[in-house]
């Protein structure tokens, strides 16, 4: 599988891979086709993270059959609240 | 052959009739399968099997007798059928069966040269059926698909991979196994 058939999507909290293949192999003896093959496969996968995502500054690999994501936490906002008397 | 040998032919069991086609004494002569008759269902196997035989004018009558005995004989025993299957046999032991006239002739014999008789006679490959276990379908229709799953082949993208998730201080690592 190229690292161009795969698909990273990173919604808030939320991160979905989803990868796409198709084939197609044929061998041929001269002009006689001896076989046909086409395959298409798809797999998807989404998961939720404790924290959300930035996905700006996400980063992906993809190395020998291993997809490695670095997803930063984005920082927390704390509300502040003021009371005024 | 005169009606002595003849007789003495006749002491031969009725079961080894249908061997002695063609023999050398002239008793019988085998001649081709006849149609099947359309008393008969297909299931039962091949279905009876039947030759026609034709005796010759010195047939004697204690042979003719034999041959006959016989033929009642497997139309009886073809009677005898499996619980259930009473819709697969023909109504009655005689239907479809063409029956000779086995004494027709004898009074004339050595007078006049008799015409040639048939003589229908089933043989044991009448007999087999299809045993069918009751249970055998049921089972089939059970198993029918459970075992049966997606035909997949290996180092080939599947619906689902495997993903790792490890999560330090500032960001979160998956590791997924995507492999082609």
């Amino acid at each position: 599988m190229k690292k161009e058939d795969i698909n990273v999507t990173i919604n808030g909290n939320q991160v979905a891979i989803s990868a796409e293949v198709k084939r197609e192999r044929q061998d041929k003896q001269g002009e006689k086709v001896l076989r046909s093959e086409r395959y298409y496969g798809k797999a998807y996968r989404a998961f939720s993270l404790e924290q959300d995502v930035d996905e700006a500054t996400a980063q992906a690999k993809y190395n020998e059959g291993v997809l490695e994501l670095r997803l930063p936490k984005k920082a927390a906002v704390t509300a502040k609240k003021t009371l005024d008397q | 052959m005169n009606r002595a040998a003849a007789v003495a032919a006749s002491a031969i069991p009725a079961s080894f009739l249908p061997s002695i086609s063609g023999s050398p004494c002239g008793v019988m002569d085998e001649l081709p399968p006849v149609a099947q008759p359309a008393g008969w269902q297909a299931g039962l196997g091949a279905g009876p099997m039947r030759r026609a035989y034709r005796v010759d004018r010195y047939a004697a009558p204690g042979r003719l007798d034999a041959v006959e005995a016989a033929g009642r004989r497997r139309r009886t025993r073809r009677a005898r059928v499996m619980p259930g299957r009473a819709d697969r046999v023909p109504a009655g032991p005689d239907e479809g069966l063409e029956k000779a006239p086995a004494r027709a002739h004898i009074a004339g014999m050595g007078a006049r040269r008799p015409t040639p008789t048939l003589i229908v006679k089933e043989t044991d490959m009448a007999s087999l059926a299809r045993y069918s276990y009751p249970l055998d379908e049921t089972f089939d229709d059970l198993f029918k698909g459970f075992f049966v799953r997606p035909m997949t082949f290996e180092n080939q993208v599947q619906g689902q991979f495997r993903v790792d998730v490890k999560e330090d201080d500032g960001a979160y690592v998956v590791q997924a196994e995507i492999r082609a």
